[in-house]
């Protein structure tokens, strides 16, 4: 009854707290802009997308007049490029990086192919590919044209393989936001855990702020006096924090579902993101036991974020065989796994033990050094 | 792919069927399982892979058809201009962001003068001497512009012995220091304001992130434009000057106006609050408040309670 009154009045001060909720509120800005950054980069990096989106319209592609009705037009045509033609190649020149992004004309009295293309241009890279599909087109077309192959054999020629995609589980596919690989990579192999452990960086300041508080208001002692066993006191001081910072990666859980990002496996996600979260406000309360000021524990906090963020983050870009069995065991990485697919191999369940254990042992020593603390102060 | 071991499954045609002496389709199914999310990373190595054996088919055909030694085919002679996209970013958006990171970097020290006073309860002492209370905020305002002019400078020096290119340094300094007279401006209101260093700690991440979005999204939009718009931040003016571009004149206008504007408006509503006891002292009145008094909205809405 004791810890639930302590509990309750905590967690009264986080909800009260109007840059609590702010802050909730900015992370949602944060979330919807990486969704945005994610979504808008894919489509510009992606030459399908860009033409399914409707920007290809925004590729401009010079030709020097002569060349209107030419199977070169032709072939960058079929690329869904814009076309403009000039006069003449100098005056073609001159509109690379202005008016156009590229140049296409013939060069010399043998037929080669020169190309001007403006390496600045945000569209560069999709440019590029499609202007030199064209071109390999041209070239191909070219060639064969003396050997008397029809327009279908020339085809065959340039794509070979015959791909027949037949798709399973079709009936129950899961929604996404985009079928590109480059957005698949980057959101569940960044973003998701980054947005899942975000409240939980939060969570280490509210509760440096909450115990180093009751030092600077002088209510410390008055807390070690009260009836409640040291794990009593740090368990109604963690547990409202913890439970807010969970409930908001479950409304950001459940917000991804929304945006067409489905988070699998959420429930065991929550019980994971639970022993990293002790973790996270467990060092909270060990810095809150060795700092004296706020802005001691702010700067203490700071620090901690940032090893934390380096410990969690680096792993997710490194491709070290050898390590493969600590980088598997690392919680972002877990996340990753599974959080991008509906199945679950149970043997990745054993990979939480090591979060759980190093968990429970800052949790132990932030209650042990609590017990010092009330020690010395009483 | 039944128990998830695979997202994709590629068969490749029997002997029979991949015969490259006929030019002919060769056969190959994908199966992708569209429960998982991660079909279209499938899908996308699969096409990479395809491309590659499409290349090397293709040409065994081409070859077959038409020997290279017998047929000649189009060069393409390409030729690329400008500096690279990524190599900008790092060239001259990395350059620009080390130029102007002091600048943020002693946003506490302004904290800590003017809101550690109110901590410290060393505000009323300092109010007491016959100092104007404007003259303080400018004083404060001042030490640490000068701090961050020492830093500035010693980054400035240390970039260039380390081999980054900066043309026109003094002006590129003028520039970043000149930026410091508003940023500093818009903290002293955060730190006049608030009542403790965690407020201002909050208030001060919201507008840093907001003036950082201020200065890099320009830069960044000139960059992927090239040079057709007027540097709308003198973080764009610092990249055209360092860069050793031409400048027109809107190029200038535009930037130290609107830093002259920002600077004037932050330090007037910056000495405002610190002029009011109850800002100061406390009991500190609500931000709509304020914004109404500021504004002469407050006298308006008396005039017509009368």
């Amino acid at each position: 009854m004791k810890f639930l009154a302590l509990f309750k009045k905590e967690a009264k001060d986080i909800l009260s707290n109007k840059i609590y909720l702010l802050v909730v509120f900015v992370q949602l800005l944060i979330i919807l802009g990486a969704y945005g950054l994610a979504l808008t980069s894919s489509v510009v990096t992606d030459p399908e997308l860009l033409d399914e989106w409707g920007g290809s319209t925004a590729i401009k592609v010079g030709l020097p007049q002569n060349l209107q009705g030419s199977t070169l037009e032709e072939s960058l045509k079929n690329q869904d490029l814009t076309l403009m033609y000039f006069p003449d190649v100098e005056t073609g020149l001159n509109q690379v990086g202005k008016e156009v992004v590229a140049l296409v004309y013939i060069s010399n009295e043998e037929g080669d192919i020169g190309l001007q293309i403006d390496n600045t241009n945000v569209f560069y890279p999709v440019a590029r590919d499609k202007i030199n599909k064209a071109l390999d087109y041209y070239q191909l077309e070219k060639r064969l044209s003396s050997s008397g192959l029809s327009v279908e054999e020339i085809n065959i020629i340039q794509n070979p393989l015959d791909i027949n995609e037949i798709e399973i589980n079709k009936e129950s596919a899961s929604p996404l936001a985009l079928e590109s690989s480059y957005f698949v990579e980057i959101m569940y192999g960044f973003i998701v855990p980054f947005i899942l452990l975000l409240p939980f960086f939060l969570a280490s300041n509210i509760v440096t702020d909450s115990v180093v508080g009751e030092k600077e208001r002088k209510t410390f002692e008055v807390l070690l006096m009260t009836p409640l066993s040291g794990p009593m006191v740090i368990a109604g001081k963690i547990l409202p924090i913890l439970l807010f910072s969970l409930i908001q990666s479950g409304a950001w859980i459940m917000l991804l579902y929304f945006l067409q990002v489905p988070v699998y496996n959420p429930l065991l996600l929550i019980v994971l993101l639970f022993f990293v979260g002790m973790g996270f406000i467990g060092m909270g309360v060990l810095i809150s036991m060795l700092v004296d000021s706020t802005k001691e524990a702010n700067s203490a906090v700071t620090l901690l974020l940032f090893f934390a963020t380096f410990v969690l983050f680096l792993p997710l870009f490194m491709n070290i065989p050898a390590l493969y069995g600590i980088l598997n065991t690392i919680p972002t990485v877990i996340i990753v796994r599974m959080s991008s697919g509906p199945y679950l191999n149970p043997l990745w369940l054993l990979e939480f033990l090591p979060s759980i254990v190093i968990s429970l042992a800052i949790f132990a020593l932030s209650i042990f050094y609590f017990k010092q603390e009330g020690a010395i102060r009483l | 792919m039944e128990g998830g071991d695979v997202t994709g499954v590629v068969l490749l045609p029997s002997a029979d069927d991949f015969n490259l002496e006929e030019i002919k389709p060769v056969p190959v199914k994908l199966y992708i399982d569209y429960k998982d999310p991660k079909r279209s990373v499938i899908k996308d190595e699969v096409v990479t892979a395809q491309n590659r054996a499409s290349s090397l088919i293709s040409q065994r055909w081409i070859d077959d058809l038409t020997p290279p030694e017998e047929v000649s085919q189009p060069e393409i002679q390409e030729e690329t201009q400008g500096e690279a996209l990524p190599l900008q970013l790092i060239n001259k958006v990395m350059t620009a962001i080390l130029l102007f990171l002091p600048l943020f970097l002693f946003g506490n020290l302004i904290v800590d003068s003017i809101v550690g006073e109110k901590e410290r309860k060393t505000g009323e002492i300092l109010i007491a001497m016959p100092v104007s209370r404007s003259n303080i905020i400018l004083g404060k305002s001042m030490a640490v512009i000068i701090t961050m002019a020492l830093q500035a400078a010693l980054w400035m020096f240390l970039m260039i012995l380390a081999g980054y290119s900066i043309e026109n340094p003094g002006l590129v300094y003028l520039i970043v220091v000149t930026t410091a007279l508003p940023i500093v401006g818009l903290t002293s209101i955060i730190a006049a304001f608030s009542k403790n260093y965690k407020e201002a700690g909050i208030g001060i991440t919201f507008a840093y992130v907001a003036i950082i979005g201020f200065l890099i999204v320009p830069a960044l939009a000139y960059i992927s434009q090239q040079g057709r718009y007027v540097s709308a931040s003198t973080m764009t003016l610092a990249i055209k000057v360092f860069s050793g571009e031409t400048l027109s004149r809107g190029d200038i206008i535009v930037p130290f106006t609107s830093l002259l504007l920002i600077s004037l408006i932050s330090y007037y509503i910056s000495i405002w609050l610190f002029k009011r006891d109850d800002i100061v002292f406390g009991p500190r009145p609500g931000l709509l408040r304020l914004l109404f008094e500021f504004t002469g909205l407050s006298k308006v809405l008396n005039y017509f309670k009368k």
